[in-house]
């Protein structure tokens, strides 16, 4: 089965820290093109405008959460089929679990290792599409 | 994740960390100025849970792996509402952590 490329990602997150580390490290050491989102609030506009491959999803984020940011991309029609990858620092294996059910295609934990993030986006990206999307 | 083992790509991201960490510095002052006046109160306790969780989720992506387990330490003593004496010992070691951290800039 050929897997389609993973180009351009959406990082959601409320922290300008890890935002700045997520896109610099998937751009260098993954060549990824990566747009990112500050916060929840513009979250499924953004997705809608820029329709991304795949979308990184900070979990604890003030105002509307990453299982909640998620419940309204799943309940939009544009970018429902876009996997989402939930980033945090819950990764207990019931908590990963509880994410996965939400919908979610994979957890990454917090913090992560710059270095190594591009292959784990890439790994869950291949196992995404190779499971048929779903 | 340790200091020496980042990319070069890195380099310039850890010196912007380090000083916005330098900048909040007295956040974590903060937190054994609060606690010496007793219990605290409920909003008190979410800004430093919210403080400790964000660092908990940086820190050792920039290299600096011992802030997030102090910061990660006290962020499960808040939510397992640990008394004031915990909660400081555990502000003290935090505040340790990331004064260890700014002391190191002028190594690299």
């Amino acid at each position: 089965m050929t897997v389609p490329a993973l180009k351009h990602i959406l990082s959601i997150d409320d922290e300008e820290d890890i935002l700045q580390v997520t896109k610099m490290s998937l751009e260098t050491l993954g060549g990824f093109q990566v747009s990112i989102c500050r916060g929840s609030a513009k979250a499924v506009d953004q997705a809608m405008a820029l329709k991304p491959d795949l979308i990184l999803l900070d979990v604890m984020m003030p105002g509307m959460d990453g299982p909640s940011t998620l419940k309204l991309l799943r309940a939009t029609p544009e970018v429902a089929h876009i996997p989402v990858i939930f980033m945090t620092a819950k990764v207990q294996p019931a908590e990963v679990e509880h994410y996965l059910q939400l919908g979610a295609t994979g957890v990454i934990a917090k913090p992560f290792d710059p270095m190594m993030i591009s292959k784990h986006v890439d790994r869950l990206w291949k196992e995404f599409n190779e499971s048929g999307g779903n | 994740m340790s200091p020496g083992a980042t990319d070069d790509f890195m380099a310039p991201l850890r010196a912007k960390y380090l000083v916005q960490l330098r900048e909040r510095r007295p956040e974590f002052t903060g937190f054994l100025d609060v606690l010496g006046q007793g219990p605290l109160a409920e909003d008190t306790h979410a800004d430093m849970r919210k403080k400790t969780h964000r660092l908990a989720g940086s820190a050792a992506t920039y290299g600096f792996p011992w802030i997030s387990s102090a910061a990660r330490a006290l962020e499960l003593a808040l939510d397992a509402q640990m008394d004031v004496k915990k909660l400081t010992e555990l502000s003290q070691t935090l505040l340790r952590e990331v004064d260890r951290a700014l002391g190191s800039r002028g190594t690299e």
